[in-house]
């Protein structure tokens, strides 16, 4: 059970590849350790020792708690549970320490239960009930067997307690049909689980305190970016970031070119337009801010057009720029930070109104260059939409138009005609960064005269001489990251690869701007969804080139990586889209889908209004259920009649025929040891004849004989107890005979 | 099996030949008392803080609108309904029986036996406790069986003290279990009526060997029996009699073997005497119940050195007998002695050689040992 519940927590991601490893020493050693092994008396005797270091570990938690108050990091908690259960499960002595064990492990799985978004945790969840049956069964028994069993080996010793282990290891009482009745019951609980996990009503979230579940955060996505975090990529790291639906990537001619779409598709999320001392931050201009609009846009859906600054006087129609953009229906997961992801460069986001019954939605805001950030809402039982601080994922569809394929002119204003000051944050570089690297930046675009001309110098030039590296070198002797990445290093990752553009154009008279987000993602055929990872964090850098607006232009070297799944791979996608549809993100609207099919399929039509109606039942349904119901109703009388033995023994007829007919069964049965009656016989005599055949017939029979005599030939009545007992009797004769019968057959 | 044997055993009158009076047994699945859901569903310690987490953890689902947790709660819910379903399971199609011992006295531990069989087809019981109830109230004592087959019986015992002698009702069982989970204690009630006779304690003797007049009283274990008596009557063969005196001519006539019986077998005849004396008031029950036991005490002392042994307790006398059968007969009687049957007077003792005076004082009663006369009265 406690592996159970380390497996389940292991699944939902939360424990490191050191905690695993000494879970699993630990949880191999403890097995060794039962209770009069040689290793736990080793281990009793460093109980002391043990102790000291757990409540060490206790401060240190407490410590760590009060430290990061008032937001508690919980996770030390967890720590702290962990190292319980490890001390727990090597000092087994008693009952008290197997009940807290219990507990230890239960709590592992509500920290689970928290923390979890992967469908593992359901396999594990399985996994911990079944033990949990188990374990708690077998618990029950060995204590109800140390209470009530003692074992005396000599009259001058006092009464010992039996080992429960002794009772427990015989088969015939926990043996494989035990455990397999009581694993079915434990299924039963996790089918009894599912439904009310279905049913429970959904009231909301935060209803009395705290908001929804964050997820870890993704770095790259704050209002500072550190130089060398964001690209770090990792290949060990396949947390999910985003599904997103394109209808443009199934209208590909071929797997080979999907593949090259996805490969080429960059999510932009964060927008960063200054510098300094090796890290991008926003400026926050107003003059940069984002503009998002209302208007145009079709269903009941909330609608946000992105425009800003440079958008020119007469931009397209809102309807030619839908025909232009790629539709994206994205939903995010496993980002703590509100970004709205979009393909590079977002005209629009449509976000669905909540369904009844949905207590969170989501809205579009407007951050900084042409950025849009997201905000979840909680929707009160009054209908009000109160904001909440924490983020827990979104659905929205997004509509872009690549900035690079699809550049024209007359798509942004020129340069003469923005705002005054608006290109300032974008061309702004540390002084001391400008004067040591203007010989270099010189020397690259000398000879180009244009934006673009220097724009693709620099490009060149940083291809050709430095590599793409994830094994990042850095020479302490120079400040700024990017000065030594530039000067000193020949390798780094797509975060200085984009640094050094935008920097370098930026000396070189060019406005840019830094731009975190991912690059590509994976196929799945089976969901028809880009799965984007966490491994798939890009950087680029974006350019304003006069009359063209912002253009994406990646410096950084292109990297090959796989643009589809395997097909296990895909399977274990699907299941984990399902999972998050289905159950992470289970509400009161998927109640209400859930009832509304139930309601289709029974027949049940639902009218323009809002109440069910049901117009055409589907008489054969109908039938069929009232067949079903009265089917069900007979049987459960037929096993009402047949678990009332007083009912079914004695016939129904009058006391005396009663009487009769369970005389006459009580013959049969001693019938069928041979002991035939013969006409001439009388009972008494019957009786005797069965008792020379049969001793053990002698009391209940002669029982029954001398009822029978004293109501057939007498004047005695019998009352309805007197005749339950005559059909007790006739019972156990004829089990009696029963027995002996397989006696003898056995024989 | 003797849960038949005690099927069978037709009720038997409840004042002076037997310590019990079963009745049929008791079955788990029938006609069982229906008590309150609440006295039918008590949790135990563990129980209770297993339902206070469970709604702990519903609160923080529903507060957190936490999904995952959602599916905890239900199953901490079904884990509570599966015991219950389980325990349930376990009580039902039992059969209970009363093994009886054949002699209680009061305040002397006596082993009580109770069988249960379990009539289901394919289902064991785990973990079944059983109590002997009393007026409602279960005896401090239970019976645990840790799994019982299907379709196979198991016995067991319990200890038990009876701390007054006379008619005890035991007036059905209480089967509970708390299988599976120690969570729930599920019990039923199963009426199960039966008269208890206890035996009146016994005490050790006085120095009753000296008579009054200060010759010895003989110990009659080995005599012989004497035909030298006046002709009383004819009894049945009992194991033990002289076969020279069967009266065989009696015996050919009815079929079965008797003995001749004679008035006075060589001075063999005692007769116990429980009087009633002044004592203070406050002590009056407690004397009482001291001189009763002290009477069937000495009653049973010349049972057991082979005197023929009468009783007269005021309006309550029993005929003077030897053996074991007496020892029953004397004791019953005193079971259900009255100090107002002591208090009346009494009719006529018999002939006796000795009558055996115990009579009830403040500290202790009296005993007092007096040369019998024919026809005596008290």
């Amino acid at each position: 059970m406690v592996a159970a519940a380390i497996g389940t927590l292991a699944a939902a991601g939360n424990l490191t590849f050191a905690q695993i490893a000494a879970c699993l020493i630990v949880g191999t050693l403890s097995w060794f350790a039962e209770p009069e092994s040689q290793l736990s008396a080793w281990l009793v005797r460093l109980d002391l020792p043990f102790k000291v270091l757990v409540l060490g570990y206790f401060c240190i938690t407490v410590f760590s708690l009060v430290q990061s108050f008032p937001e508690p990091d919980l996770t030390a908690l967890l720590d702290l549970v962990l190292v319980l259960v490890g001390y727990k499960l090597m000092q087994r002595k008693t009952n008290r320490d197997y009940m807290q064990l219990y507990i230890l492990a239960f709590l592992l799985i509500l920290a689970a239960s928290w923390l979890a978004q992967s469908a593992l945790f359901a396999l594990g969840f399985a996994v911990y009930v079944v033990a949990l049956v188990w374990a708690l069964i077998l618990f029950h028994l060995r204590r109800e067997i140390e209470d009530n069993y003692l074992v005396k080996h000599e009259a001058s010793t006092a009464a010992q307690r039996v080992t429960a282990a002794r009772v427990l290891d015989s088969r015939r009482v926990v043996g494989r049909p035990f455990f397999y009745a009581t694993a079915a019951a434990a299924l039963a609980v996790l089918a009894g689980a599912t439904i009310v996990f279905a049913l429970a009503p959904r009231i909301g979230i935060g209803f009395l305190t705290g908001g929804v579940r964050r997820h870890g955060s993704v770095a790259g996505f704050s209002d500072q970016v550190e130089l060398g975090h964001h690209g770090n990529i990792s290949s060990d790291n396949q947390t999910v970031i985003l599904r997103v639906g394109m209808p443009r990537l199934l209208d590909q001619p071929s797997e080979e070119a999907r593949d090259a779409v996805i490969a080429s598709l960059y999510w932009r999320g964060t927008v960063y337009d200054t510098y300094e001392n090796g890290q991008w931050l926003r400026s926050r201009s107003d003059l940069t801010r984002t503009k998002l609009s209302t208007g145009f846009g079709q269903g009941p859906n909330q609608w946000r057009w992105v425009s800003g600054p440079e958008t020119p006087d007469k931009p397209p129609s809102r309807k030619e720029l839908l025909a232009l953009a790629d539709r994206q229906e994205i939903q995010i997961m496993g980002v703590s930070l509100p970004v709205a992801f979009a393909l590079d460069s977002p005209v629009a986001f449509e976000v669905e109104e909540p369904a009844t019954g949905a207590f969170l939605s989501t809205q579009i805001e407007a951050r900084y260059s042409g950025e849009a950030a997201l905000r979840t809402m909680r929707t009160s039982p009054y209908g009000r939409a109160l904001p909440l601080a924490d983020f827990a994922g979104a659905r929205y569809v997004a509509y872009s138009i690549d900035s690079l394929r699809r550049a024209r002119p007359g798509a942004a204003k020129a340069i003469t005609e923005l705002p005054e000051g608006l290109l300032a944050p974008y061309l702004q570089v540390p002084a001391d960064l400008r004067k040591r690297l203007s010989g270099l930046v010189r020397r690259i675009t000398a000879d180009h005269k244009t934006p673009a001309a220097r724009a693709q110098a620099v490009m060149t030039w940083l291809h050709r001489s430095k590599t793409y590296s994830l094994d990042l070198k850095r020479d302490p002797s120079v400040k700024d990251p990017l000065e030594d990445f530039l000067m000193v290093q020949s390798s780094g990752h797509c975060e200085y690869f984009a640094t050094a553009a935008a920097i370098m154009l930026r000396i070189a008279d060019v406005p840019t701007r830094y731009v975190n987000g991912f690059l590509g993602g994976e196929w799945n055929d089976l969901s028809n969804l880009v799965t984007v990872r966490d491994n798939r964090a890009h950087s680029w850098t974006e350019v304003y080139f006069s009359g063209f607006g912002w253009t994406r232009m990646d410096a950084t070297p292109a990297i090959s990586r796989p643009s589809r799944m395997s097909r296990l791979k895909q399977v274990a996608d699907s299941i984990e889209l399902w999972w998050g549809q289905w159950v992470i993100e289970y509400d009161a609207s998927r109640q209400l889908d859930l009832a509304r099919g139930l309601a289709k399929s029974l027949g049940f039509k639902r009218q323009p209004g809002s109440a069910f109606s049901l117009p055409k039942p589907d008489k054969r349904l109908v039938y069929g259920v009232v067949a079903f119901g009265l089917a069900v109703y007979v049987a459960l009388r037929i096993r009402k009649r047949r678990v009332k033995p007083g009912q079914r023994l004695v016939p129904r007829a009058g006391a005396q025929g009663a009487v009769q007919k369970l005389y006459e069964r009580s013959v049969r049965a001693v019938g069928s040891l041979g002991v035939t009656k013969q006409a001439s016989e009388t009972p008494r005599e019957h009786l005797q004849r069965a008792c020379r055949a049969e001793s053990a017939l002698a009391k209940d029979y002669g029982g029954i004989v001398a009822t029978y005599e004293a109501v057939r030939f007498g004047t005695r009545q019998l009352n309805t107890a007197q005749l339950n007992e005559l059909a007790h009797q006739v019972t156990a004769v004829e089990a009696l005979c029963k027995e002996r019968l397989q006696t003898r057959k056995a024989a | 099996m003797s849960s038949a044997r005690e099927r069978t055993t037709p009720p038997r009158p409840s004042s002076i030949h037997g310590t019990l009076m079963p009745e049929p047994p008791a079955r788990a699945g029938g006609a069982r008392k229906k008590r309150s859901l609440w006295k039918r569903l008590p949790t135990t310690r563990e129980g209770v803080w297993f339902m206070c987490a469970t709604l702990v953890v519903g609160a923080a689902a529903v507060n957190a609108g936490l999904n995952l947790l959602f599916l905890v709660f239900g199953m901490m819910l079904f884990l509570i309904l599966a015991s219950g379903i389980m325990s349930e399971l376990c009580l039902r199609h039992l059969v209970v029986t009363r093994k009886l011992p054949t002699a209680i006295h009061a305040g002397t531990p006596f082993l009580m036996g109770i069988g249960v069989r379990n009539n289901k087809k394919r289902t064991p019981t785990f973990s079944l406790e059983v109590e002997d109830l009393t007026d409602e109230r279960p005896v401090e004592r239970r019976c645990y069986f840790l799994k019982i087959p299907a379709g196979r019986e198991q016995e067991t015992a319990y200890r038990n003290v009876v701390n007054h002698r006379g008619v005890h009702r035991l007036v059905g069982f209480r089967v509970s279990t708390r299988f599976p989970f120690g969570l729930i204690r599920k019990a039923h009630d199963i009426p199960a009526n039966a008269q208890m006779l206890v035996y009146p304690a016994l005490v050790p003797v006085p120095q009753l060997l000296a008579a009054e007049g200060g010759a010895p009283l003989p110990d009659r274990r080995n005599a012989r029996a004497s035909r030298s008596g006046e002709f009383h009557g004819l009894r049945e063969y009992r194991e033990g009699d002289d076969p020279r005196q069967i009266h065989w001519r009696s015996s050919a006539r009815r079929g079965r073997w008797l003995v001749r019986e004679h008035e006075d077998d060589a001075g063999g005849r005692v007769v116990v005497k429980l009087q009633w004396a002044e004592v203070r008031q406050e002590n009056e029950n407690q004397a009482f119940e001291q001189a009763v036991s002290m009477a069937a005490s000495v009653g049973l002392w010349f049972l057991k050195r082979g005197y023929e042994v009468g009783l007269s307790a005021g309006q309550v006398s029993v005929g003077s007998r030897a053996g074991n059968q007496q020892s029953h007969a004397l004791l019953a009687a005193l079971a259900l002695v009255t100090m107002d049957d002591v208090k009346a007077p009494s009719g006529a003792l018999g002939t006796a050689v000795v009558v055996a005076r115990v009579t009830m004082a403040d500290s202790a009663p009296r005993v007092t040992l007096a040369s019998g006369a024919r026809g005596q009265a008290a």
